[in-house]
């Protein structure tokens, strides 16, 4: 390839969606890739993250937007839940910029390293394995020589020469203080701009997402991160706050997502970086994820921590069964799970919930226990339904996913998450998953969302105009809420059911009107637990 | 002596073990067990430090049947 006779490189950092209903999704590690090209190159490059996660735009629109940047190299983030969507983009590009050089990157590429060039090193030129800044770098500086030869040296690039799989030595975690400022790189993104609902303060804030650390001390079985390499690193918190303090006065912003793995692994980090934070950012909010163990740690500082912007906390609990807990090697109990949940509510902190309602060896006594985990610690009323939905997924390089392929004598589809239905071991697990997740999850879960929203809307329009009609739609909520745990028990006292309204029956001639949701709450219809 | 029954524009519900009392302009939660005990407490001498706790659900009446005829009254469906 000749020399780039530009004035500089355009890099194209492209999200794709990410699988599954459509969610809105922060493109950290493309702006994390992108902004440290930048801040390497200066004017020699110019990268541009092109985050169409939850884009409504088709993906021939898309990919008019990345082909009008005309991009030199084109960058993907692949994780295992959507590879043959980014190899379908990136073939469809591939097609239409012969001259560029495609680089996928990724967990799913570290997770799966030699495997995946030897899949897609047609579609890809080269794959980015481990932290991906200095070989992303390398190859870009590679193109603008127009010398892609030396990147045999370079440590974390694999490539396919001929029908041979190349790769270079392990890259080496990138040291902290090299970590780039990942707002430098700009995001083009035409899905719904990232917002935090405040209420505690009752207030909408427009909100940024970094992570602050990458890797967890944890080694739960079932998670892609320990599979990762490098073990549990941090940024300075000097370099988070510039990075932060920059940012909003680029573009202002009063909640920050720290999207870590794990924050609170270090309290004396943790009071540091919180600390200084609202000395520079006074009035910004923010909220993060962590583990249990962890974030009981800091119980004694949460107060010290709200007052200084703390307003939610994603919780991995994972399981209300102590022996699922043991085969997650999650390292705590029930009673630290109930613990952290209480803890989050009584300081009236947001809950995000981590938790995995169906597994392969389940039994319909473990289903229950995880039931009886929601009830016991008051998660009924949460506003998303995903913790009931949720299915163990065997992430590539997990010690699950080895042992269920060696269970079945042969690995899984390398580039897919395993279909959990066949590797239910219990018959009555199977015939529940297939009534809760097709039927009712599938037919009746949507409008009662919808149904859900409306009520909530049209309570607070009618506060002041028809407060008796207005508390009714609450109550009618709080109704339609329970629906899927009423379902659910149901399913376990009945694993014969073959339909959702067998397992409750008010979903026969399923209608919505207020009348049908207030008989949710007769007695003959309540589950009781 | 009153007794404490609930004040006309509230409306609660008994689901899943919980009791889910709305006074008219928000909707909280508590265990269904602790919500009996309250209104069986709002039927003897501590009838007034019911009212006091909790002065958007309910109020004083003069007679224990009138109090208790809320109850029912106020539930919703």
């Amino acid at each position: 390839m000749p020399p780039h006779d530009s004035p500089e490189v355009r890099v194209a950092l492209v999200a794709t969606p990410l699988g599954g209903p459509p969610s809105q999704v922060q493109p950290i590690g493309s702006m994390t890739i992108g902004s440290y090209v930048m801040a390497t190159m200066g004017p020699a490059a110019r990268a541009v993250v092109f985050n169409f996660s939850d884009s409504p735009a088709g993906r021939r629109a898309a990919l008019d937007q990345i082909l009008a940047f005309r991009p030199s190299v084109v960058g993907f983030a692949v994780y295992s839940s959507h590879v043959r969507e980014v190899v379908a983009w990136a073939g469809e590009l591939r097609e239409c910029l012969p001259g560029a050089t495609f680089v996928a990157g990724g967990p799913h590429v570290t997770l799966t390293g030699a495997g995946f060039v030897a899949r897609w090193g047609k579609i890809f030129d080269f794959a980015v394995l481990g932290d991906g800044e200095r070989p992303f770098l390398a190859i870009v500086q590679a193109v603008r020589s127009g010398d892609l030869g030396g990147l045999r040296d370079e440590p974390g690039v694999g490539w396919l020469d001929g029908s041979a799989v190349r790769l270079s030595p392990p890259a080496e975690p990138l040291p902290v203080a090299e970590w780039a400022d990942p707002f430098l790189c700009p995001v083009q993104h035409d899905g719904d701009p990232l917002i935090f609902t405040d209420r505690r303060d009752r207030r909408v804030r427009r909100a940024v997402a970094l992570v602050s650390s990458r890797s967890c001390p944890q080694k739960c079985s079932f998670c892609a991160i320990i599979a990762m390499p490098g073990a549990w690193r941090a940024a300075p918190t000097a370099n988070l706050v510039d990075w932060l303090v920059r940012e909003r006065d680029r573009e202002s912003f009063d909640h920050i997502y720290f999207l870590d793995a794990n924050f609170f692994v270090s309290a004396p980090r943790v009071r540091e970086l919180i600390g200084e934070l609202h000395n520079r950012l006074p009035g910004v909010t923010w909220s993060t994820s962590s583990t249990v163990g962890f974030l009981l740690q800091m119980a004694g500082e949460i107060p010290w921590l709200i007052d200084r912007g703390l307003r939610g906390v994603e919780i991995g609990i994972e399981s209300g069964s102590a022996e699922e807990l043991r085969f997650l090697n999650k390292r705590v109990s029930i009673a630290r799970n109930h613990e952290a949940v209480e803890l989050i509510q009584r300081h009236g902190l947001e809950l995000g919930l981590d938790f995995i309602m169906f597994y392969p060896d389940q039994t319909v006594g473990q289903l229950r226990e995880n039931l009886v985990f929601l009830q016991r610690a008051r998660l009924l009323d949460e506003e998303f339904f995903d913790h009931y939905l949720n299915t163990l997924q065997l992430y590539p390089g997990t010690p699950l996913r080895a042992l269920f392929e060696d269970r079945q004598g042969g690995p899984f589809d390398p580039d897919e998450l395993p279909d959990p239905e066949p590797l239910f071991r219990d018959a009555a697990i199977r015939s529940i998953y297939q009534v809760f997740i097709h039927d009712f999850a599938g037919q009746y879960l949507p409008a009662i969302r919808r149904k859900i929203a409306y009520l909530q809307r049209r309570s607070r329009e009618l506060r002041s105009t028809d407060p008796a009609a207005g508390q009714a739609m609450r109550m009618q909520a709080i109704l339609l809420r329970h629906v899927p745990f009423k379902v659910l028990w149901n399913l376990c006292d009945r694993p014969d059911a073959r339909t959702a309204s067998e397992a409750l029956p008010w979903l026969r001639d399923f209608d919505l009107s207020g009348e049908r949701i207030a008989e949710l709450a007769r007695p003959a219809a309540a589950v009781p637990v | 002596m009153r007794f404490a029954g609930f004040r006309p524009q509230v409306r609660f519900l008994l689901d899943l073990g919980f009791a889910y009392i709305d006074d008219g302009a928000r909707s909280f939660r508590m265990d269904q067990a602790s919500f009996g005990e309250l209104l069986a407490a709002g039927l003897t001498e501590q009838s007034d430090r019911v009212v006091q706790r909790y002065p958007t659900v309910f109020q004083l009446y003069d007679s224990k049947p009138e109090a208790e005829a809320t109850h029912a009254a106020s539930r919703f469906a």
